[in-house]
C-alpha cells in the first residue's frame, strides 16, 4: 500500500511536466489572478448596471452596448478621437522611430550615448513630470511660442486649449516617444547581412534605392511586429490625455481609455465601463488580424524563397 | 543521478514559489510590524486595551499634517491607536468605492455634499443622531444651521467640519482704478453684467468667467432665488419651471456673450488653469471671480494681494434668498466600523476641543461649526481670514436653508453641465441646446 503510494508520488514527482508547472506556478497564480479572473468578469458585469455604490445589481442584456452607440454622445467623440490619435501618430512614430535607427545603426563609439538619450523620452515621457514639462512648453507665453517669437513668427495660441491643436499636442509628445520601437528597429538593422549592402553598392544602387530594396524587405517583419504593438498602444493611450489636458477642450482630446476610465472610476459604473472595454478590445484584435491578413502580401521571411516554402510557412504560421 | 537533479529542480522550484509568495507578502509584514510597535507604545503609556481605528480624508499636505496630530493626541489620551489614509481628492474617492465592494471602508471618512447620498443610499454610511441623543457627540455649541447640511431623510449622517459659502470676490483695488462703484450684497446678475463690463471698458481688465468651472453654483443660487430648488424634492427631476429655465439660458447667453466682447478672460486661458496661483484674479489681472469662501485666505495670499468678497448675484426677479451654507465637507461614520461609539467619539473631539482646532486645525477645513471655536479663531486670526469670518456671519442674511441632499447620480449630470458649458463658451453649442441637453441628460440619468 504504501509502496503504491510512494510509487504514485514519485511518478509525480518525476513526471518533467509537472516540474514545469511548479517553475511557472507563480506567473501562472498571478496570470489566473489578475488577468484571466477580471478579464471573464468584465466580461459578465457587462451585460449588468453594476455600479460600485449600487446595491442591486441586474442584467441588462445587450442595454449598456446599445446605449454606447445610440445615446451616448461623448462615447462617440472619443471613438473618434482615438481614431484620428492612433490614425496619425502610429505611422508617424514608426516612422521617427525607423529614421532615428537608422542613424544609429553605425559603428561609433558614441553610439551607446546616443540610443540611451534617444530611449529616455521612452522612460520618462508617460510620467506626470514630462507633462508637466509639456504644459509649460505650448502654454501661450510657453518656450514654444517663444521660440516661434525667435524666428520672427508671432503666436498667441494656447496650444493645449485650443480645439484645433490639443490633439496635435499630445500626438506630438507620443510620438516623441518612439524608444522602443526604435530599439527593435536598431537590432533588426543589424541583422541584415552587410553583404547585401557591399554588393548592391557594387551594383551602383545609391542609399535610396538601397533603403527601399534592401532594408524595407529585410526589415519587414520587424516592421510588423512594430506595427502590431504600436496599434495596440496607440488606441490605449491614457496618461498624456489625462494628466496634460484632462480630455480637454470641450473633450477634443478625450481618448477611448480615458473616458472609460471616467465612466469606471469617477461614476462608478463598472458595467458600462466593462462593455466599452470590451468594444476596444474588439477594435484592437479588428486592426490587428488586418496587419497580420495584409502581412502575407508585404512582410518579407528570409527562410520563404521558394514558392513551395512561401505556403508551408505560412500554414506553419496559421497555427 | 538523474533522480537527484529532478530533486534539487523541484527544490529549487519549491524555494522560488515559497521566496516569491514571500516577497508578497513582504509589504503587509512590515506594516504588521510598524503597527504592533506603535501599538505597543500606546499599551506603555496605560495597560489596557487598545483599540484600532481608521481615518480617512482628502486634502494638501498642511492639511495631512494638523488632521494626523490632532487625532493622534486623541488616540494617546484614550487608547485609540489610529490608521491614516489621506490622497488626493480623485485617488481617494477611488480608493473609497474599491473599499466599499470589500466592506473595508475606514471607520471615519471624509464625506462631501455630491457623494453623500450615494454612500447613505447604499448603506455605507452610519446615523449619527442617536450619538448626538446619548450625548457622544456634543451638539450644544453648535447652531442647528450648520449641523443640516448632514441631515439626509430624517437621520444624521455627517457632522460638518467647516461651512463654507459661495461667493464673487473681487478686487477693491481694480474697481478704484476704473472708477466702478464696489459691488453691494444681494444684488442681481444685471447688476454684475453691467458692473463687469464697465470695468473693461474704463481699464480693460477682465472678470474671471463664472460660469466656466462651476456653472452648477451660479444657477443654483439664482434658481432658488426665485423660491425653487435646482433638483425635485424626490431626486428624480429639476425642481425648476420654464420661466426659470429660459432666464438661465439667458445668463448662459450674456456670460457667452461677455466672453466674446473680451470682458470675461478667454475660457482657452482660464481651463488650463490647474494652480490657484495661475489665476487671472489671484495675480491682481481680473476684477472678480466666483469661488468657495474657503479658498479666499488661499487667494489672497498667492500673491499678497487684499480681496474682499460679495454675495451671488441672483436672478433680477428674485423673490426670496438663494445662497446657502454648505459644509464643506463632514466626517462620517462607515457601516465598515466595529466600533461606531468610538468612532463618534473621535470625531466629537475633532470638531468641539478648543485646543484641537485654534492651535493645530486652525479652521483649514472651513469656518468651524462650534461657536466659541468660531470666535477664539476669528478674535486670534489675521486680517484676511478674519474677513472670511465676518463674511460667513454676516451672508446669513441672504442665505436660506439647505435643500435636500443631492440625488446621488447628481455628479454626473453637473459634469454634463460643465461640458456644455464649456461648448458654450467655446462657441460650439447656443445656450438653449445647452441647457435643454443638460436638462434631457440629467433626466434620464437621474430617473435611472
Amino acid at each position: 500500500m504504501l509502496h503504491k503510494k510512494n510509487k504514485k508520488l514519485s511518478r509525480l514527482i518525476y513526471n518533467p511536466n509537472v516540474e514545469g508547472y511548479i517553475f511557472i506556478l507563480p506567473w501562472l497564480i498571478g496570470f489566473f489572478c489578475f488577468t484571466l479572473l477580471p478579464f471573464i468578469i468584465s466580461f459578465v458585469l457587462s451585460f449588468t448596471d453594476y455600479n460600485i455604490l449600487e446595491k442591486e445589481t441586474n442584467f441588462i442584456g445587450l442595454a449598456n452596448y446599445i446605449k454606447l452607440f445610440t445615446e451616448d454622445r461623448l462615447y462617440l467623440k472619443s471613438l473618434a478621437v482615438t481614431f484620428k490619435f492612433a490614425l496619425i501618430s502610429v505611422p508617424l512614430r514608426l516612422i521617427f522611430a525607423l529614421a532615428v535607427a537608422m542613424i544609429l545603426n553605425r559603428k561609433t563609439k558614441a553610439i551607446p550615448a546616443y540610443r540611451v538619450m534617444y530611449y529616455l523620452p521612452s522612460i520618462i515621457g508617460g510620467s506626470v513630470a514630462v507633462s508637466v514639462m509639456w504644459r509649460n512648453l505650448f502654454s501661450k507665453a510657453g518656450v514654444f511660442n517663444s521660440l516661434l517669437q525667435l524666428i520672427g513668427i508671432p503666436c498667441e495660441i494656447n496650444w493645449l486649449s485650443n480645439t484645433n491643436t490639443a490633439l496635435y499636442t499630445l500626438i506630438l509628445l507620443y510620438v516623441w516617444q518612439f524608444g522602443s520601437a526604435m530599439l527593435i528597429f536598431l537590432s533588426g538593422l543589424k541583422q541584415i547581412p552587410v553583404t547585401y549592402y557591399e554588393a548592391a553598392t557594387v551594383d551602383g544602387a545609391g542609399p535610396v534605392k538601397q533603403f527601399f530594396s534592401i532594408t524595407l524587405p529585410m526589415l519587414s517583419p520587424i516592421i510588423l511586429f512594430n506595427l502590431v504593438m504600436q496599434i495596440i498602444n496607440g488606441f490605449m493611450v491614457f496618461t498624456q490625455a489625462q494628466i496634460i489636458t484632462n480630455g480637454g477642450p470641450v473633450n477634443e482630446t478625450l481618448v477611448y481609455v480615458l473616458y472609460m476610465y471616467q465612466k469606471s472610476f469617477k461614476y462608478y459604473d463598472m458595467g458600462y465601463g466593462s462593455a466599452m472595454a470590451w468594444i476596444l478590445l474588439v477594435i484592437i484584435g479588428f486592426f490587428t488580424a488586418l496587419v497580420f491578413k495584409s502581412s502575407s502580401q508585404w512582410a518579407f521571411y528570409e527562410s520563404e524563397t521558394g514558392a513551395s516554402k512561401q505556403k508551408k510557412t505560412r500554414k506553419e504560421r496559421k497555427k | 543521478m538523474k533522480s537527484t537533479r529532478k530533486a534539487l529542480s523541484l527544490v529549487l522550484a519549491g524555494t522560488m514559489i515559497a521566496s516569491s509568495l514571500l516577497t508578497g507578502c513582504g509589504s503587509s509584514t512590515s506594516t504588521a510590524a510598524s503597527t504592533a510597535s506603535s501599538s505597543a507604545q500606546a499599551s506603555s503609556v496605560a495597560a489596557q486595551t487598545t483599540k484600532d481605528m481608521r481615518v480617512g480624508w482628502w486634502g494638501s499636505q498642511s492639511r495631512h499634517d494638523a488632521t494626523i496630530s490632532v487625532f493622534d493626541t486623541y488616540g494617546k489620551l484614550n487608547n485609540v491607536n489610529f490608521t491614516y489614509e489621506y490622497n488626493s481628492y480623485d485617488s481617494y474617492w477611488e480608493t473609497l468605492a474599491t473599499q466599499s465592494v470589500g466592506g473595508h471602508l475606514p471607520d471615519v471618512i471624509q464625506q462631501v455634499t455630491d457623494q453623500f447620498s450615494s454612500y447613505i443610499n447604499s448603506g455605507l454610511l452610519v446615523d449619527l443622531q442617536p450619538y448626538v441623543d446619548s450625548g457622544v457627540i456634543d451638539t450644544s455649541d453648535i447652531d442647528d444651521v450648520f449641523l443640516s447640511g448632514g441631515e439626509y431623510k430624517g437621520g444624521l449622517y455627517g457632522i460638518s467640519l467647516g461651512t463654507n459659502v459661495m461667493t464673487i470676490m473681487y478686487n477693491p483695488e481694480l474697481f478704484k482704478a476704473a472708477g466702478v462703484d464696489e459691488p453691494k450684497d444681494g444684488w442681481a446678475w444685471s447688476d454684475f453684467v453691467k458692473t463687469a463690463r464697465d470695468i473693461y471698458a474704463a481699464t480693460g481688465v477682465q472678470t474671471e468667467n463664472v460660469a466656466v468651472g462651476m456653472p452648477r453654483y451660479l444657477f443654483e443660487a439664482m434658481i432658488r432665488s426665485k423660491g425653487q430648488a435646482l433638483y425635485s424634492e424626490d431626486g428624480k427631476d429639476f425642481g425648476f419651471d420654464d420661466e426659470t429655465k429660459a432666464e438661465l439660458i439667458q445668463v448662459l447667453q450674456d456670460c457667452y456673450d461677455l466672453t466674446t466682447e473680451g470682458v470675461f478672460v478667454d475660457p482657452e486661458e482660464q481651463i488650463l488653469w490647474s494652480d490657484n496661483s495661475e489665476r487671472a484674479f489671484c495675480k491682481g489681472e481680473a476684477a472678480m471671480a466666483m469661488n468657495w469662501s474657503s479658498s479666499f485666505v488661499n487667494f489672497s495670499g498667492q500673491y499678497n494681494l487684499t480681496f474682499d468678497m460679495t454675495t451671488q448675484p441672483v436672478l433680477d426677479d428674485a423673490t426670496t434668498q438663494g445662497m446657502y451654507m454648505r459644509p464643506a465637507q463632514f466626517f462620517s461614520v462607515t457601516t465598515s466600523s466595529k466600533d461606531p461609539e468610538a468612532a463618534a467619539a473621535a470625531i466629537n473631539y475633532f470638531v468641539n476641543d478648543l485646543e484641537a482646532n485654534t492651535q493645530t486645525l486652525k479652521g483649514e477645513r472651513g469656518v468651524p461649526i462650534n461657536t466659541t471655536i468660531r470666535t477664539t479663531l476669528r478674535d486670534s486670526s489675521d486680517e484676511t481670514t478674519q474677513k472670511v469670518y465676518d463674511f460667513i456671519s454676516d451672508v446669513s442674511e441672504f442665505c436660506r436653508d439647505n435643500d435636500p441632499s443631492e440625488p446621488a447620480a447628481s455628479r454626473q449630470c453637473v459634469e454634463v453641465l460643465n461640458n456644455n458649458v464649456n461648448e458654450v463658451m467655446y462657441g460650439q453649442m447656443t445656450a438653449e441646446d445647452c441647457i435643454n441637453d443638460w436638462m434631457q441628460q440629467s433626466i434620464e440619468i437621474l430617473g435611472a
